[in-house]
């Protein structure tokens, strides 16, 4: 087991893998593929650079230890670095597998890693060694080329316990019936246990569960040599239906191979359904009986792909759907921002910011027809119908050209700046003889602006409402800016709310606001910031520098004071972007930027963050 | 939504950006029959802005915060078992929800009256964690005049501390704990080496700092000599 959790860490961290890929050996029935590419990875920082630095001396260290000093360097280990390493899931009539595929160099130097009690577990089978645990759900395999865990899960054994559980509900039923009758008198009791309908009843319940036994040791054996079976034909990747390369969602998702490490996630409906339980499936826990799953999720597909590039980080996501769902999707998000909030917007200042780019009338037409769609499951059953006449009414009743005038979709929220604000505390005094008196005393504190904007045509609408607060005595008037009065006393920022230019703004800045209202802002913001916000379906920005420079050192805990000018000359932007969606797909990225000094690359970048950390 | 999860955002940057700290005060007047009164101040002024922020989430860090209102019912408990307890009299309290300031305060016959508030849920924590806490907080010996803040430390406490996220942790590097003792007669010897004599012989004053009674590397027990 040890040597499980020593080859995992090592498929974990040392990110390595293509002599011969091992991808060969992947079902092309796997719902879920991880990889990591070992060349691309010492392409970035060699095994020696990663030995050497202090996160690798400590993992090298913590092998010797477990190893009992048979290893002493990640090299040792005997795994083919330059390989690709791969993680698969599968799903198939009930029983989960999960594989590692871990590259070898040399398959020897791994068998020199085993304690005795291990060798004389092995089994080996001409070029192959395995071992498997006493449940039999777990195999260790290996030969000269590859290591192989294969762990596996047997929903049928959980049927089973159901089994079991549905029996038993009929003997508690019965024993509450006892009971009652034990209820009467102590005599009547003894003479129950002593009767001969007990006797009877309690030698049926022993053959029941012998019975039971006997069928979960058949099966446990039945489900050992599946697992064993299922290992060896995952090492020697002879698949009558092919390997994953023959699967066309895998295939166009793999691009030009230049990522570090690759996460597929295949067709999620069947993921939903054999997530559950088999024996759920038919009774009323089951949300699937309601609800027509494979048309939500039928079809989608998630890739995602990580490239460590020289100064950045880049994640890229895309997330594929149905035809169906790519239709109903599609004008939610085909919204047209207003361009002017980014008039509103001083990056000098600014923290991070957050835009949401929707479109009302779009998602108040997509809702009803969604609904419909999604609990449509061809029974003709009551919920069905009653859903899809919901929804017609809901769409009769909704004016959602109105509805979109009042709020049209698009929304920006900004983190505009960090003020220093006076706060005033009690302390006290003593005098010579301890006595006290309460004193007031000042101290600085840091709190974030912020500011919310979304467009709406209504202004007659906001304006009857500050009619209303002025009279009720909810709004303070200041020159067109409006500020709550009746927030609970504690709200450490005073909230204002203002209308210019088709905008609802909602602030902590009077000073930003009225200036905004005056036309005196001074507004700063890059072409790139403009085209994330305009473009994007959803963008977010962190300037992950400025916050940690103006967070105060003593709000840091304790051991990262002494690493804050570090963190502050290391740490960049943080963005995600979430496209709109084009064809069937949905594209992100989430790109989190370094220092263009001071590291070779952003892999090398992380491992000095590591090994910073660490002192 | 969108609204309030940047509402929520904008309050967790006020919470990790304003510090945290607070004191607690307990000052006792003792009269020479054993007899007195005792005040409790949990003073959170100083961490007003991050408290305001915290109130106005329903949980952090996986730790429920309690409202206004369940803060008052929990009051309302205190002053119930304080009114159920023998020898307890003219119990006041002061609720200051701008500052976060609380005090309790009560008359009582004899300092053992004292002890019993806490007796049972000091029984009960040691009978449920294994701890070993004195159920004898105060004592009071009218013959030697001799006047005893007990003090037992438990191990239990830096584990429990140990077990807080360093996040939580910060809350008790400015923390503090203080005790005034008032006396009738001069006080001639301490044995707490961190206790003040006032000039004037009839008060003692010992601040420690919450880190050190958490580490056991300071603690409040005191042994207070009075002349006879």
């Amino acid at each position: 087991m040890k040597k499980f959790v020593i080859a995992v860490s090592a498929f974990c961290i040392s990110i390595t893998l293509s002599a011969q890929d091992l991808i060969t050996k992947v079902p092309s029935t796997a719902s879920a593929v991880v990889s990591i590419k070992g060349k691309n990875v010492l392409q970035l920082m060699s095994l020696e650079e990663f030995s050497n630095s202090k996160f690798g001396s400590f993992l090298e260290k913590e092998l010797m230890d477990e190893s009992k000093g048979k290893l002493e360097t990640l090299e040792d280990l005997g795994l083919d670095y330059n390989n690709t390493f791969h993680y698969f899931f599968e799903m198939n009539d009930g029983v989960y597998t999960n594989c590692f595929l871990i590259p070898l160099k040399d398959g020897k130097a791994f068998t020199g890693l085993l304690r005795n009690s291990e060798l004389k577990k092995t089994k080996t089978e001409g070029n192959l060694s395995y071992i498997q645990n006493y449940r039999g759900d777990e195999v260790t395999m290996w030969n000269e080329d590859v290591l192989m865990f294969v762990v596996s899960s047997d929903n049928k054994v959980h049927e089973e316990s159901y089994s079991y559980y549905k029996d038993y509900q009929s003997e508690v039923a019965v024993e509450a019936v006892v009971e009652e009758a034990a209820d009467a008198t102590a005599t009547e009791e003894e003479d129950y246990y002593s009767s001969d309908a007990y006797k009877k009843e309690q030698e049926e319940r022993e053959k029941k569960r012998l019975e039971r036994e006997e069928k979960r040791l058949a099966r446990t054996k039945e489900f050992s040599q599946e697992v064993l079976d299922k290992a060896k034909k995952i090492i020697a990747g002879t698949y009558a239906n092919k390997s994953i390369l023959a699967n066309k969602s895998y295939l166009k998702s793999l691009g030009k191979g230049k990522e570090e490490a690759s996460v597929w996630i295949n067709d999620f409906a069947t993921i939903y359904e054999q997530a559950i339980p088999s024996y759920m499936l038919g009774n009323s826990f089951n949300a699937y009986n309601f609800m027509n799953i494979d048309k939500l999720y039928g079809g989608l597909s998630l890739m995602a792909k990580l490239n460590f590039n020289e100064e950045q980080v880049v994640i890229k996501t895309e997330y594929t759907m149905n035809d169906e769902m790519a239709a109903l999707y599609k004008p939610m998000y085909n919204g047209k921002i207003n361009k002017s909030f980014t008039k509103y917007i001083n990056e000098d200042n600014m923290l991070g910011y957050m835009s949401l780019n929707l479109n009302t009338e779009g998602v108040l037409k997509a809702y009803p027809n969604l609904a419909s769609s999604l609990f449509d499951t061809g029974s003709g059953e009551t919920l069905s119908e009653s859903v899809a006449l919901g929804a017609k009414v809901f769409s009769l009743l909704i004016d959602e050209e109105g509805a979109s005038k009042i709020l049209r979709g698009d929304m920006f929220l900004a983190l505009t700046n960090l003020t220093e604000k006076q706060v005033t505390y009690t302390d006290y005094e003593y005098d010579e003889d301890f006595n006290y008196k309460e004193v007031e005393k000042t101290k600085t504190e840091t709190i974030p602006d912020f500011m919310f904007l979304f467009t709406s045509e209504e202004q007659e609408i906001f304006n009857r409402l500050v009619r209303i607060g002025l009279k009720e005595k909810q709004l303070e008037a200041n020159n067109g800016v409006y500020q709550l009065i009746d927030l609970p006393k504690s709200t450490p920022f005073n909230i204002y709310v203002m209308y210019k230019d088709n905008t609802v703004f909602l602030g902590s800045s009077l000073k930003d606001m009225s200036a905004i209202q005056s036309g005196r802002f001074v507004s700063k913001l890059s072409s790139e910031h403009k085209k994330n916000i305009t473009k994007n379906a959803s963008s977010v920005f962190v300037n992950g520098k400025k916050i940690i420079a103006e967070i105060p050192v003593e709000s840091f805990p304790r051991e990262l004071r002494n690493k804050v000018d570090f963190l502050t000359s290391n740490t960049e932007d943080i963005k995600f972007n979430f496209q709109k969606i084009k064809g069937n797909s949905m594209k992100g990225e989430v790109i989190w930027e370094i220092p263009s000094e001071g590291h070779k690359n952003s892999f090398v970048y992380f491992i000095n963050m590591i090994d910073a950390m660490m002192d | 939504m969108i609204k309030k999860a940047f509402i929520y955002f904008s309050l967790f940057v006020c919470i990790s950006l304003c510090t945290s700290c607070f004191e607690i005060l307990e000052e006792i007047k003792l009269n020479n029959d054993g007899s007195g009164t005792i005040m409790v101040t949990l003073n959170m002024s100083k961490s007003k802005t991050k408290l305001a922020s915290l109130m106005l989430l329903d949980s952090i860090n996986g730790y429920k915060i309690p409202s206004e209102d369940e803060i008052d019912e929990s009051f309302k408990d205190v002053l119930y078992h304080l009114e159920k307890t023998p020898g307890i009299s003219n119990i006041k309290k002061t609720k200051d929800f701008d500052n976060y300031i609380f005090t309790i305060s009560c008359d009582f016959k004899n300092v053992d009256n004292v002890n019993a508030i806490f007796k049972e849920l000091i029984k009960k924590q040691n009978k449920n964690n294994y701890t070993n806490f004195t159920t004898t907080n105060l004592s009071y010996n009218p013959s030697e005049n001799v006047f005893n803040r007990h003090f037992r430390y438990d191990n239990a406490i830096k584990k429990s501390f140990n077990t807080l996220k360093s996040e939580d942790r910060k809350v008790f590097d400015d923390a503090s704990y203080t005790c005034i003792y008032r006396f009738k007669d001069k006080v001639k010897s301490v044995s707490n080496v961190d206790a003040k004599i006032a000039p004037n012989k009839e008060a003692v004053f010992l601040k420690v700092d919450a880190l050190s009674l958490i580490l056991g590397e300071k603690n409040v027990e005191n042994k207070i000599e009075l002349t006879k």
